[in-house]
């Protein structure tokens, strides 16, 4: 099996457990470029499964290590390694943009439903790998088929009602939670749902006093002689009062003097002040508490991973990207391509691939209507963008943003208020820059991207995917040489569907040819003719 | 100053003690290839004790190209040595050792476990998984001499909460409640007293307890939304969570069917094998002359007040808990740790045994399969039917035409073996061509479920496959079978 391809160009986002798993998948591969970003540095317990790594490598950039082993292993998959986060500014649609495919090999939602919009509006294909424990999935989203941010995963936390963890907790996940509110109130400066204050944050006594003394708790407790204590050791019986006192002081006067701090799960100093928290509520409570490594998972919200399902999922991923690669011209597989779940179940079957659902209508990150502009946030104002969007769908609109709404054009005050606003007054970061745009209906009409651009003032709309795909297309021979990779058995697969290969290309070349004169027709501004010929390229 | 302990992600899916059976364990790989090697990665990165890689081989081209751990610049040098120093490299934890031979004698040698790939191996003395990749399919068989599990940890656990047969001391605390009263006691009555209840109401009115699922599950509901009267919707939490664990209030039997699997045998000496048939009598007697088995420690979340809660937990199942592990220790005679007994009487619902089919067995006659839903079955068929091949003619079969029509006669022979009529025409030629390859993408795949079950099978915990997966990449699916 030869796995050549030198066109292909290939964005792999986050370089964990997966990630490594994939980059041994792809070790034999040749690609044009392979990007892979992450943010996260080298910890101890990831050595578990991302076998890239070692102990020396600790505190080191993830992506950075990575390359510089694959580097060595597998020259001809011309590695090139960011060290940042992928929603961090230098990352614009025009960086996505270059690439035929993007893995995503991430551990949390936020960042895959980003990618995924990105992806989307671009329209990259995507495929996605998951794991916890034992469990795992893989899926592959592209065009047409049901995206990540289609049918949302209801949050599998519990939910916990207020006055249980303010003041009847019953079990010990409740003091768990307690404890972490009491953390980020202490040391993050929010307040949180605990209500309690007047308490003088230098003096530890009365931090101690206020939140484990009190007439109102079954068991209170009264600051005794202890020695401080730094370390977890007692793994085979249970504190006593005075060492649980001692971990909090030390702790508490540690995370005090650092300042303003976000809960660690890996930081073994956050994790005892949670344990000598949490276990002192359960006294307080006369409630039996759960052993050290438990408290931790539960704070942490810690995911099992093993490299057993990585590697399991990771294969799957491949598998699904392959099959784009090889496949891609014809539609007909991409509508076959399925969503695979490993599931871990007493059951018969072990892995279950199921046919991928249908698209959600109302998912906006989906939208077929996504339309790209490039402006200079600094000189223009959202009175002018709402007048050439309103003119461009015909219509009136809402526009809304990932939290707040930017405009309604039935509420006339906030309106006036904003109308001589600049864009960069109201966007703060390039995160900013994704619009959806409803009537005032709240039917969706369009997702509207924005991109600053220094000095540029004329608002354009271009939709997003034309562009794209004018652009990967760019180079005709491209996909001839593509074509080269096909075995005979497919080619003759082609022949029978009536899409020969020579047909594709022919219609690639008008396509780009196409592009040359959208360019002529930007510079002269003829926004009409613009728009015809983008109707022309959609038919 | 962040976590030491590399094993952290690990150790909350199968425990301290897990991960030291882990440690202590001795590993054998017969053969290298890419899904055998797969298999014991996803073994040393999680810190298995030892290894010992048994190749005859030389490292090939062939080796290169579809094995990551066997780099490009060792070509011609032992396969055995090279998958060894890149794997023991992964993780300093490991120990191993490496042998060019052709023939291991494993007498007198102790193996907690035997990864077989390339070659068939037939040793029955030893946990043992056989794997094999074939083009797009894969195949990982499991044997075990002797697979008794007592941390099945299921996905749904089941509690023992005794609301059908209550124990004396919790009999009397259900009867000094009443469900009537101020409102906000009311709403705070724990659920299991309110299903408690539901079934002496039940009781009254029909003069029996529900059996059938209608009875269960509908008319007992209506009683348990009765005794709500004339609540208001906000009080009536309590009522709808014993209505989410109605299963509860009825008589919970599992153990007894686990019983009846399990078999006695008795066993000299030391070791897992022999505390768990010690345990096992012991529940025998324990049950004979209390009726019930001791009562787990387990104890639901459930919303009432704090000191309800902490009463009913510590002091109405907590001492019978105590009270029932006192007899239940007395009746092992010294013969088991307490943790252990511990351990064992948490989980005693879901205990486990598996007598898994020989290999040798299997060859013979592999059990006949009725009910498949998907291509594995057809899968299993011709890849005995190539390995029937490969024994005749030392070769595998390719797309000529005579090995096709070779391979189709051996298939009509395996498909009267397990009973099936035919296979279709297009997955006998679907399978010549693949005329033996290995991909990697398969051994990940393989490889990965290979070393979960391997897990399971080192540290006595969680349900192993019993006793054959075979995966179809085509379609990327994998279906499990008893043969």
């Amino acid at each position: 099996m030869n796995y050549n391809y030198p066109n292909i160009r290939i964005l792999m986002v986050g370089v964990g457990g997966i990630g490594c798993e994939v980059l041994k998948m792809v070790s034999k591969f040749t690609f044009q470029e392979f990007h892979i970003i992450d943010m996260d540095t080298i910890e101890v317990s990831n050595l578990n499964r991302q076998f890239l790594f070692r102990l020396e490598h600790r505190g080191q950039s993830k992506s950075l290590v990575a390359a510089q082993t694959m580097k060595k292993m597998a020259p001809q998959l011309n590695i090139i390694a960011h060290f940042a986060a992928i929603n961090s500014p230098g990352y614009t649609m025009d960086f996505f943009r270059q690439f035929d495919a993007v893995i995503m090999a991430l551990d949390n939602a936020e960042t895959r439903s980003y990618v995924n919009k990105v992806c989307h509006a671009l329209g990259i294909f995507i495929v996605d790998a998951g794991s916890m424990g034992f469990k795992g999935q893989a899926n592959a989203y592209y065009e047409g088929t049901v995206c990540y941010d289609c049918y949302p995963i209801a949050t599998t936390q519990k939910q916990y009602p207020a006055c249980t963890i303010r003041s009847q907790p019953s079990n010990c996940t409740h003091c768990v939670i307690w404890a972490k509110y009491l953390f980020t109130q202490l040391f993050s400066g929010e307040v949180g749902i605990l209500e309690v204050e007047g308490f003088d944050k230098t003096q530890p006594n009365s931090v101690f006093s206020k939140f484990f003394k009190g007439e109102e708790m079954p068991h209170s407790i009264d600051i005794i002689d202890h020695q401080l204590i730094q370390k977890y050791h007692f793994s085979s019986r249970k504190e006593s009062i005075e060492e649980l006192q001692g971990m909090w002081f030390y702790t508490y006067n540690q995370l005090n003097q650092l300042g303003v701090l976000q809960y660690d799960k890996d930081d073994d100093l956050h994790v005892l002040f949670i344990y000598a928290s949490t276990a002192l509520r359960c006294r307080n409570f006369n409630i039996e508490q759960y052993d050290y490594q438990q408290i931790k998972s539960i704070s942490g919200n810690i995911i099992h991973a093993i490299a057993s399902t990585n590697s399991i999922v990771a294969a799957l991923e491949i598998q699904r990207l392959l099959a784009f690669i090889q496949n891609h011209h014809k539609i007909q597989y991409l509508q076959d391509l399925k969503a695979a779940s490993y599931v871990q179940t007493g059951k018969k079957e072990r892995i279950l691939t199921l046919n991928a659902a249908i698209p959600n209508p109302l998912c906006n990150s989906c939208f077929h209507n996504q339309i790209y502009t490039k402006i200079d946030f600094s000189v223009v104002k959202i009175v002018d963008l709402v007048t050439s969007l309103k003119n461009h769908l015909n219509s009136e609109l809402n526009i809304v943003s990932l939290s707040r709404i930017i405009w309604d054009d039935e509420d006339e005050n906030d309106n006036e208020a904003i109308r001589q606003k600049k864009l960069n007054e109201l966007f703060k970061s390039d995160l900013d820059n994704r619009l959806i745009i409803k009537s005032i209906e709240e039917k969706f009409l369009a997702v509207l991207w924005l991109q600053h651009l220094t000095d540029q003032l004329q608002i354009q709309f271009i939709p997003t995917k034309i562009e794209n795909k004018i652009l990967r297309l760019k180079n005709p021979l491209q996909n001839k040489k593509k074509e080269r990779i096909r075995t005979q058995q497919e080619i003759k697969e082609l022949k029978e569907t009536e899409i020969l290969p020579i047909k594709t290309s022919d219609k690639f070349k008008i396509i780009a040819q196409q592009k040359t004169e959208i360019l002529i027709d930007e510079e002269q501004n003829e926004q009409t003719q613009q728009k015809k010929k983008i109707e022309l390229i959609i038919d | 100053m962040s976590s030491n302990d590399k094993y952290d992600r690990q150790v909350r899916i199968w425990g301290r003690h897990g991960q030291e059976k882990l440690q202590n364990s001795r590993v054998l790989l017969l053969g290298c290839d890419p899904v055998g090697v797969e298999t014991l990665k996803n073994l040393v990165l999680p810190g298995i004790g030892y290894v010992v890689i048994i190749d005859n081989k030389l490292v090939t081209d062939q080796d290169v190209e579809n094995n990551f751990f066997i780099p490009y610049d060792t070509i011609g040098q032992s396969r055995a040595k090279v998958v060894l120093e890149n794997l023991l490299e992964m993780n300093i934890d490991v120990k191993g050792e490496w042998h060019q031979i052709d023939n291991f004698n494993i007498d007198g040698q102790q193996f907690d476990l035997i990864i077989a790939n390339e070659k068939q191996c037939l040793e029955t003395k030893f946990n043992l998984i056989e794997l094999q990749t074939y083009g797009f399919l894969g195949r990982v068989r499991l044997y075990s001499p002797s697979c008794q599990i007592i941390e099945t940890k299921p996905m749904n656990p089941k509690y023992d909460l005794r609301i059908f047969n209550p124990f004396q001391e919790l009999k009397e605390y259900f009867d000094s409640i009443e469900i009537e009263g101020d409102v906000d006691y009311v709403a705070h009555i724990p659920y299991i007293v309110i299903l408690y209840k539901a079934l002496q109401k039940y009781h009254k009115e029909k003069g029996k307890y529900p059996s059938t699922f209608q009875e269960k599950h509908k008319d007992f509901m209506q009683v348990i939304k009765s005794l709500c009267g004339q609540l208001e919707f906000q009080y009536q939490g309590n009522f709808y969570e014993a209505i989410e664990n109605i299963d509860q209030a009825f008589d919970n039997d599992n153990w007894k069917n686990c019983l009846e699997q399990i078999e006695i045998e008795q066993n000299d000496g030391e070791g897992y094998k022999y505390k768990f048939s010690t345990l096992i009598s012991a529940l025998r007697q324990f049950v004979l002359i209390h009726g019930a088995p001791p009562l787990g420690k387990a104890f639901p979340d459930m919303k009432c007040f704090t000191q309800t809660y902490v009463h009913l937990k510590n002091n109405i199942y907590g001492i019978k808990v105590e009270k029932d592990f006192q007899i239940f220790k007395d009746l092992c005679q010294n013969k088991v740790d307490d943790e252990t007994i511990r351990l064992f009487i948490e989980n005693i619902q879901e205990l486990k045994t598996i007598n898994f089919r020989s290999i040798q067995q299997e060859l013979d006659q592999p059990n006949q399969v009725d009910d498949y839903e998907n291509d594995c079955y057809i899968w299993y068929i011709l890849l005995r039917s190539v390995n029937e091949y490969y024994r005749i003619n030392t070769k595998w079969p390719s797309q000529n035409q005579d090995d096709i029509q070779q391979l189709k006669e051996i298939v009509e022979i395996q498909c009267k073996l397990v009973g099936v009529d035919n296979v279709p025409q297009s997955y006998i030629q679907e399978i010549c061509r693949y005329e033996g390859s290995k991909l990697h993408m398969i051994a990940s795949v393989l490889g990965g479920m290979a070393s979960q079950e391997a897990v399971k099978l080192i540290t006595n915990q969680f349900v192993p496959i019993n006793n054959t997966l075979i995966y179809d990449g085509l379609k990327s699916e994998a279906s499990i079978f008893e043969f």
